[in-house]
């Protein structure tokens, strides 16, 4: 299926992958254990951390963007028994994480919005800095896992947006290099 | 002791050092836990100490809406600017390293400090 939106420069994993893992999983599953989000990052990022030097280093830092892009797919998904799919996927020295997750069209709209935005800024870390001013006086804060990855890791993303009959999907796509995630 | 804990997680206040620990995994769903989280973390502040010391050295984990936790405590820290803050982070975790820097940004006035 073709995207009807995509954002940033989407590789296409599966083509150009040594080795995949892929999981399927319903996001109910996750709400009512909210510590599987930790334990399938965990598994992702140990699965894989054997390509990276320094492999304990690599492992947490794989771990944390994973469950962060996870939290988030679960967090968004507009019907929490469709399910959202999470692809791994090694390539020659880098690895991809892929999730998918089903979105309200206004969601859809929203997060185009934000990751355009993201996109057109050339100071990332003033962009966190800022965003973690404006949130000081509020309980729910939404953005930060995305600017989190962002700002720390330095890493290339890529969004594709597809249209369906009563929602939308995002795929979201991060990449990571071995200096991405070097101490 | 004064503590919170889970299964995942342990965070507690060590009187004699005037340091909060925190060991574990912190990943937490709902904004309102890491609320209660941040004002354990006031309640230490407020017994009027000179420096708090708060060691995440061996917390292997925390999610995004955890480090906005500790901005805030920073930032409410920062208000009253009584009490010099300490905190120790492990130098190979990227995410602390990083996160660590970005409090300091906060507050300058924040001492870190890395192990191995």
């Amino acid at each position: 299926m073709k995207p009807e939106v995509r954002i940033g420069s989407f590789l296409s994993s599966v083509k150009i992958s040594i080795s995949m893992v892929e999981i399927n999983l319903y996001p109910s599953d996750l709400v009512n254990y909210w510590s599987r989000c930790g334990l399938l990052a965990d598994f992702g990022a140990s699965f894989y951390a054997f390509c990276f030097p320094n492999n304990k280093s690599a492992q947490n830092s794989l771990s944390f963007i994973l469950n962060e892009i996870i939290e988030n797919a679960v967090k968004y998904s507009i019907n929490k028994n469709n399910p959202i799919k999470i692809c791994l996927y090694q390539l020659q020295d880098d690895l991809i994480f892929e999730v998918e997750n089903d979105l309200s069209f206004e969601q859809a709209s929203v997060f185009k919005g934000v990751i355009e935005h993201l996109q057109s800024i050339s100071d990332i870390e003033a962009e966190y800095m800022a965003a973690i001013q404006n949130n000081m006086d509020k309980e729910k804060v939404s953005g930060m896992g995305l600017l989190t990855i962002l700002n720390d890791f330095n890493l290339d993303m890529a969004f594709d947006f597809f249209k369906k009959e009563e929602r939308d999907s995002v795929n979201v796509q991060v990449k990571i290099t071995p200096e991405d995630i070097s101490a | 002791m004064l503590k919170i804990e889970d299964d995942n997680f342990k965070i507690w206040y060590e009187e004699s050092e005037y340091a909060v620990f925190f060991e574990g995994s912190l990943r937490l769903w709902d904004p309102s836990e890491y609320s209660s989280i941040k004002q354990f973390l006031l309640d230490i502040h407020d017994f009027g100490m000179d420096c708090l010391t708060i060691d995440i050295s061996n917390l292997e984990f925390l999610n995004s809406s955890g480090i906005n936790m500790l901005c805030k405590f920073v930032f409410e820290m920062k208000k009253v600017n009584r009490t010099n803050l300490l905190i120790i982070g492990r130098a190979n975790i990227l995410w602390q390293k990083k996160s660590l820097q970005n409090l300091k940004k906060l507050w300058d006035k924040i001492q870190l400090k890395f192990v191995n």
